[in-house]
This record gives structure tokens, C-alpha cells and sequence, in this order.
């Protein structure tokens, strides 16, 4: 049974990690237009489990994407400087929305794992019955 | 003495196989998105897979006699090799294919079944042969 309960640790790995990756990408897309803000990347990593040998999946640190501000005219908005310019935020919607769209369906594809794991394994007890 | 039928073992052997394949899919599946990450299979059952019944196997009654690959390997046992699958990869590095995965997935569960379903039917008719 081992080797269930370790798949359903790494089927469950994976969707805790396309969640936050998820919620990351909603983070972006609700600050697409606050000024001088940083689009947020989150790396995945691979991380061994010391106590079962299993391999992990967990996001790593949030950095921030270094790229440059856009700098927006609006000389009536109240950050603008002298020239009438204030930063903008480096998030792209279309870029934001298929990242959300694509840990949607790792989400979905590790969901079938544990799943089908689940499945599996109760149709191995099914031969205690008579 | 072991009374355990052959058929009982190899189906046994089968489904664990199918197990530990289906870790490694769900470990891929996991790590579809992790940058550099290689996609990794076992190797198919019947290459894995080593008889040791002495009816199947050649008799070698000293060390100079040949044997069959698969006898020297070991009896009966399972060799977990893991291989990293070729595909192309991603700009991370990453050779995931969530479709392949998907495929090994159904794959595995069909061969799972399957053991399952001989073991069962294997223990109906051993039943059936005691008379309960």
C-alpha cells in the first residue's frame, strides 16, 4: 500500500502547488492597474520527502518580474511627476490568464491521478471479498 | 514450501508493477510545470519481469551450463529501473507531456485491472477446487 499512499502524496503535492501558483496569477490580474506594481513569478521545485522518499513537487519563493514599468501619461493622476508620467504595472492580462489557464489543467491532470490512485487501490481491497 | 500458483504470483508481480508505474506517472504529472524537470517511465512488465519457475527455466546442473537472461537476473522479482523518457522539451527544460502521461495513466490502469481481474478469478477457481 505504499505505493499508494506515497502517489496520493505527490498527486496532492502537485495540486498544492498549481493552487498557489493559481492564487498568484489572481494576485496579478487584481493589481493589473496599481501603479508601480511588480508582476510576482512563482518557480516549482522538486523536493525530496526524507521520511517516505518521496519527491515533491512545492513552489518555491516569489520573486518579482524585473522588467521594465511602463510609464503611463496622465498628468492629472496623483503620483504623475513633472512630465506628467507615473509607473505603471508590468502585467500582461492575456499572459496572466493563460498561466491561470494552464495550472488549471495540471490541476485537473493530477486531480485524474489521485483519482484514478484512489480507485486503484479500493478495487484491491474488493478481493478480500467473496 | 511455497504453494503459492504461479499465475498468483505473476499477477501479483504485474499489479505491483502497475503501482509503481502509476507513482511515477503521478510523480511526472506533479512536476509538469517544474523548470528542467526530465519525464521519467519504468521499464515495461515483461522486461522487467524475471520467471523463476524451474519448469519454464533451462536446468543447469553446474555453473559452466548456460542459462537463460532472464534467470540470472534473480527469481521472480521485480527490478524497478526508472528511464528517463525522450521527448521534446519545453524552453524550461521540461519534458512533461501531460497527454503521454495520460495515456501511460490508462495504460497501467488496464494492465492493473487486469492482474487484479486473474488474481480474483485464479482464487474463484482454487475456491471452487476446495469445494467452498
Amino acid at each position: 500500500m505504499s505505493d499508494f499512499s506515497n502517489l496520493l502524496a505527490v498527486s496532492a503535492s502537485g495540486m498544492r502547488a498549481q493552487s498557489s501558483r493559481l492564487r498568484i496569477a489572481s494576485e496579478n490580474i487584481a493589481n493589473a492597474d496599481t501603479p508601480g506594481f511588480r508582476r510576482k513569478l512563482l518557480p516549482f521545485r522538486e523536493v525530496l520527502n526524507r521520511e517516505t522518499g518521496v519527491e515533491l513537487v512545492v513552489a518555491g519563493k516569489v520573486t518579482l518580474d524585473k522588467s521594465e514599468l511602463p510609464r503611463i501619461y496622465s498628468p492629472d493622476h496623483p503620483l504623475a511627476d513633472e512630465s506628467g508620467h507615473y509607473d505603471g504595472s508590468n502585467v500582461d492580462l492575456i499572459v496572466e490568464i493563460a498561466d491561470a489557464r494552464e495550472s488549471q489543467r495540471s490541476y485537473e491532470a493530477n486531480l485524474r491521478m489521485f483519482d484514478q490512485a484512489r480507485q486503484m487501490a479500493s478495487s484491491a481491497l474488493e478481493l478480500l471479498r467473496r | 514450501m511455497d504453494i503459492k500458483p504461479d499465475i498468483l504470483r505473476i499477477a501479483s508481480a504485474m499489479a505491483s508493477h502497475a503501482s509503481a508505474r502509476q507513482s511515477v506517472v503521478a510523480n511526472n504529472i506533479a512536476n509538469a510545470d517544474t523548470p528542467g524537470f526530465k519525464a521519467r517511465d519504468t521499464q515495461p512488465f515483461e522486461k522487467v519481469y524475471s520467471v523463476s519457475d524451474s519448469s519454464v527455466a533451462l536446468r543447469a546442473t553446474r555453473p559452466q551450463h548456460f542459462q537463460s537472461e532472464q534467470t540470472q537476473q534473480g527469481s521472480g522479482t521485480l527490478n524497478r529501473h526508472l528511464v528517463e523518457t525522450s521527448g521534446a522539451s519545453s524552453p524550461n527544460g521540461n519534458s512533461v507531456s501531460l497527454e503521454e502521461e495520460m495515456s501511460k495513466a490508462v495504460e497501467l490502469r488496464h494492465d492493473y485491472d487486469l492482474a487484479l481481474t486473474v488474481y480474483k478469478k485464479s482464487m474463484d477457481i482454487l475456491r471452487t477446487s476446495l469445494g467452498r
